[in-house]
């Protein structure tokens, strides 16, 4: 049987290390950050300096403490969205899995449709008739994602329910929610943990691109939202303003997906379930 | 056959298709020559072309373009009896000379001879008491700033080349934007057949008297050409050729495509001085500042709302947190004038010293607290008398301007919170038009042009509905002085008068004018040189620097054309 790849490999520590600075950052936002984001504390387009460590935007508000609370919100969003989408994948794609029958047909072609719409021209869609509050991004964010969580685990279930020890448990009495939480559920994990960070790393890149296209909350802190102040500046380009307030918001969301690609690509070869079933394809 | 492996493949297909785009490119740059029949015969000494920006203005005819850019092409194909030079003076164009009865009540026009439209067909009287007439009925949208005052009562032929018009009580700007300044004469055989002007934008109607024909127009990319009409009355026009060119985004993106060399003139306007200072070092640009007043940000309360929108006293104490001349320095790096709550600009003739709020927290929340808006101690939002926070949303259309956030700074130091709101252009119009509004924030311009002093007029006036109206506002007695300055034709009482309706409205501030971004244009001095801000506005209205009468004479007064070499 070849070894199962480690888990701590130069990816997952990369991956983790930003995403666990960031996560950092949100938690202690209130703690690190030197001034009220929304506050006026300078004078507009300051350069960085020892008072304002990357300088203010065009009305005079620090940009570092706009990226540090941006941070919660892009955290949030993240988390909240992969952590729906997860949960309301596991419960269909479980049941779909464990059930059967015409549950699971309609489960498998609504899977299909979803999959199939494009996710940003909807969220902008949905930005502009509804607003883009941080609920309603979660939800449809969340709505959007879930059926790719929802196949992969339907069809692990289909695979697990015919495994003997399943089968031995069924056999024994065991109903089938027992099974699900006893059995399939925790064999679910590793599906559910890649799912999880890649579903997180999208969420942050859609709510940057609906900021930056302006149809996010104007009373938000948000990368995506000085990204798209930075650029309606006129004249952006005429003088150094853009390296400070431009660039580091872009390597901020950058970075953030960064962590969150390496993480799901460590994890993955350590979560793939083929190299669970041993030698034998 | 050689074998060609992957790579060589992959190499020549790339080579040849980065040769077909050069090609392409090359191409495009070489066909500049008209290609329409019946262009004169261009002679190279004095190809004077100029190559301007702007966008889509809408069709230019007379009854469909949109508001001042629009106005401005549309005058290049259409004249109008008197028009205005560098001085700011009135000068003959289609009309010869004209008498003005001591009453103000009887205008007497007398045309030039030997004007010819497009078509051939010469200009008559007729034609004149058509326009007018024509204007009226067709019931005009807003977008269409040129309309005849209403107090026209009657325009009649009155000899073979003369034009009477008598109006039911005088009005002080007919001579300008209201009548013989800025309606364009329109030919009675080409439009007394179309039902309905504001939809018509057949090519073929576009027949004037004016100095240029339009040859190409494509909507929504929004690039026009013009070509000079050599058969024009006052001369073979100076510049041959006008093209606009469809814009980029922004407030700077003209500038751009000048210092690109796409462009040889273009206007910015609420840049801060960085942007401009290229310009200034380049020695081939002239930068021509225009009079303040171009445009103008302002915060207008809807008092038909109630509560505290209707209390004066809150408003007064919001104007005293507000601090514009910060705004100006903070946004646009002092490249702007402070906004003033009586309207008018500072350096326009009919311009009062009224209430100015200075910049006050300290006042504005005692104001506040003795107007009895509580707050709770460690500050906070405060409440009306019957405990509703003082929260409200500030309304503006996409992209939110940053003077929302820092309108919302400003008015929490004294306890009101304010919630930016933004929204596409289409809904805020229509929540504008509802009222469906708390605060918002709204663009206006040509704010130091003849216009201004019946600018109160339209602004203040509780029956008026233009878009930037003040919300909720009655007042009789500036009901009053607005109508009245509009009938009076001496100056000096029509200023008592507008003075006293600008103490009025300071003092009851349903609207605050923010401040006024400095405007300019930047050109090339090779290519035209002649460029000058029309005082007044060109027709009265519009705050430009592009004024035909240059174009057409190469010179800044009269209408002398300046003789060209060749």
């Amino acid at each position: 049987m070849t070894p199962r790849p480690a888990l701590v490999s130069p990816l997952t520590v990369l991956g983790s290390g930003l995403v666990g600075a960031v996560l950092v950052v949100a938690v202690l936002a209130p703690l690190l950050s030197p001034f009220d984001p929304r506050e006026l504390t300078g004078d507009a387009l300051e350069a960085p300096s020892g008072r304002h460590l990357l300088g203010t935007n065009n009305i005079g508000q620090d940009i570092a403490s706009q990226l540090i609370w941006g941070a919660r919100m892009s955290l949030s969003l993240a988390v909240g969205a992969a952590g729906l989408s997860v949960a309301i994948g596991l419960l269909v794609g479980v049941t779909a899995g464990l059930l059967g029958g015409l549950l699971d047909v309609v489960v498998l072609r609504t899977i299909d449709v979803v999959l199939a719409l494009p996710r940003l021209p909807l969220l902008v869609l949905v930005g502009a008739l509804a607003g883009a509050g941080r609920v309603t991004l979660i939800l449809v964010i969340a709505l959007l994602t879930w059926p790719v969580i929802a196949r992969l685990v339907r069809s692990q279930t289909l695979t697990l329910r015919r495994r003997g020890y399943v089968i031995a448990a069924r056999g024994f009495g065991g109903g089938l929610g027992y099974v699900a939480r006893r059995h399939v559920v925790p064999a679910l994990a590793p599906i559910l943990v890649t799912g999880f960070v890649a579903i997180a790393s999208n969420a942050v890149l859609l709510e940057a691109a609906l900021a930056f296209l302006g149809l996010s909350d104007p009373t938000a802190v948000s990368w995506g939202l000085v990204l798209n102040r930075a650029l309606n500046h006129p004249g952006i380009y005429y003088t150094s303003a853009w390296a400070w307030w431009l660039l580091p918001a872009g390597f901020a969301i950058t970075l953030t997906v960064l962590g969150f690609a390496f993480l799901g690509g460590g994890l993955e070869p350590v979560f793939n379930p083929r190299w669970q079933r041993g030698a034998t394809a | 056959m050689q074998r060609i492996d992957r790579r060589q493949f992959l190499a020549g297909t790339l080579g040849a298709a980065g040769v077909l785009v050069l090609g392409a490119c090359k191409a495009t740059e070489d066909t500049t020559a008209p290609s329409s029949g019946g262009s004169q015969q261009e002679q190279p000494t004095d190809r004077i072309v100029l190559r301007l920006g702007g966008g889509d203005q809408g069709f230019p005819s007379p009854f469909a373009y949109t508001r001042g850019g629009g106005y401005i092409q549309m005058s290049y194909i259409y004249d109008t009896l008197l028009w205005k030079d560098s001085t700011g003076k009135l000068v003959p164009w289609l009309a010869s000379n004209f008498t003005q009865s001591a009453d103000g009540l009887t205008y007497t026009f007398q045309l030039r001879e030997n004007v010819r439209w497009h078509d051939g067909q010469p200009l008559t009287p007729d034609d004149v008491v058509f326009s007018f007439a024509y204007h009226r009925d067709q019931k005009l949208p807003a977008t269409i700033i040129a309309q005849p005052v209403p107090d026209i009562a009657e325009v009649r032929v009155t000899g073979p080349r003369t034009v009477e018009f008598r109006l039911s009580k005088p009005v002080a700007t007919f001579l300008q934007f209201g009548g013989a300044g800025a309606i364009p004469i329109v030919p009675k055989h080409i439009w007394s057949t179309v039902a309905n002007a504001a939809t018509a934008t057949d090519p073929k109607l576009l027949v004037g008297t004016g100095p240029y024909r339009l040859e190409s127009y494509t909507r929504g990319e929004g690039s026009y050409l013009y070509t000079a009409n050599d058969e024009y009355f006052l001369g073979r026009p100076f510049v041959r050729r006008i093209e606009n060119r469809p814009g980029g985004e922004g407030p700077a993106a003209g500038l751009t495509a000048l210092t690109a060399g796409e462009l040889d003139a273009a206007g910015v306007s609420g840049v801060r001085p960085e942007v401009l200072a290229a310009a200034r070092a380049d020695s081939s640009l002239e930068v021509l500042a225009e009079e303040p007043g171009v445009s103008q940000v302002a915060l207008n309360f809807n008092l038909a709302k109630g509560g505290a929108l209707a209390d004066v006293r809150f408003r007064q104490a919001c104007c005293r947190a507000i601090d514009r001349a910060d705004l100006v320095k903070r946004l646009f790096g002092g490249q702007g004038t402070p906004g003033n709550p009586g309207w008018i600009p500072p350096d326009n003739p009919f311009h009062a010293k009224v209430e100015q709020y200075p910049f006050d927290v300290e006042a504005a929340n005692k104001m506040l607290d003795d107007a009895g808006y509580p707050r709770s101690a460690g500050g906070g939002t405060r409440q009306t008398p019957t405990g509703q926070p003082l929260r409200f949303t500030l309304l503006s259309s996409n992209p939110v301007p940053p003077v929302a956030e820092v309108l919302v700074n400003s008015l929490k130091a004294i306890g009101v919170e304010v919630v930016p709101q933004g929204v596409d252009t289409p809904t805020f119009n229509e929540r504008m038009s509802k009222l469906d509004v708390e605060l918002s924030l709204i663009g206006s311009g040509g704010m130091n042009s003849d216009l201004a002093p019946d600018y109160l007029r339209l602004v203040y006036n509780s029956k008026t509905r233009l878009a930037q109206h003040a919300q909720g506002y009655v007042n009789p007695e500036v009901d009053d002085l607005t109508q009245r300055q509009l009938a009076t034709l001496d100056e000096g009482e029509r200023k008592k008068i507008v003075a006293r309706a600008q103490e009025l409205i300071a003092r009851d501030v349903p609207i605050l004018p923010l401040f006024y971004p400095d405007s300019y244009t930047v050109f090339r001095k090779a290519t035209f040189d002649q460029w000058y801000v029309t005082p007044g506005g060109v027709a009265g209205v519009v705050p430009t620097a592009n004024n035909k009468q240059a174009f057409v004479t190469g010179t800044k007064t009269g209408t002398k054309v300046r003789a060209t070499k060749g």
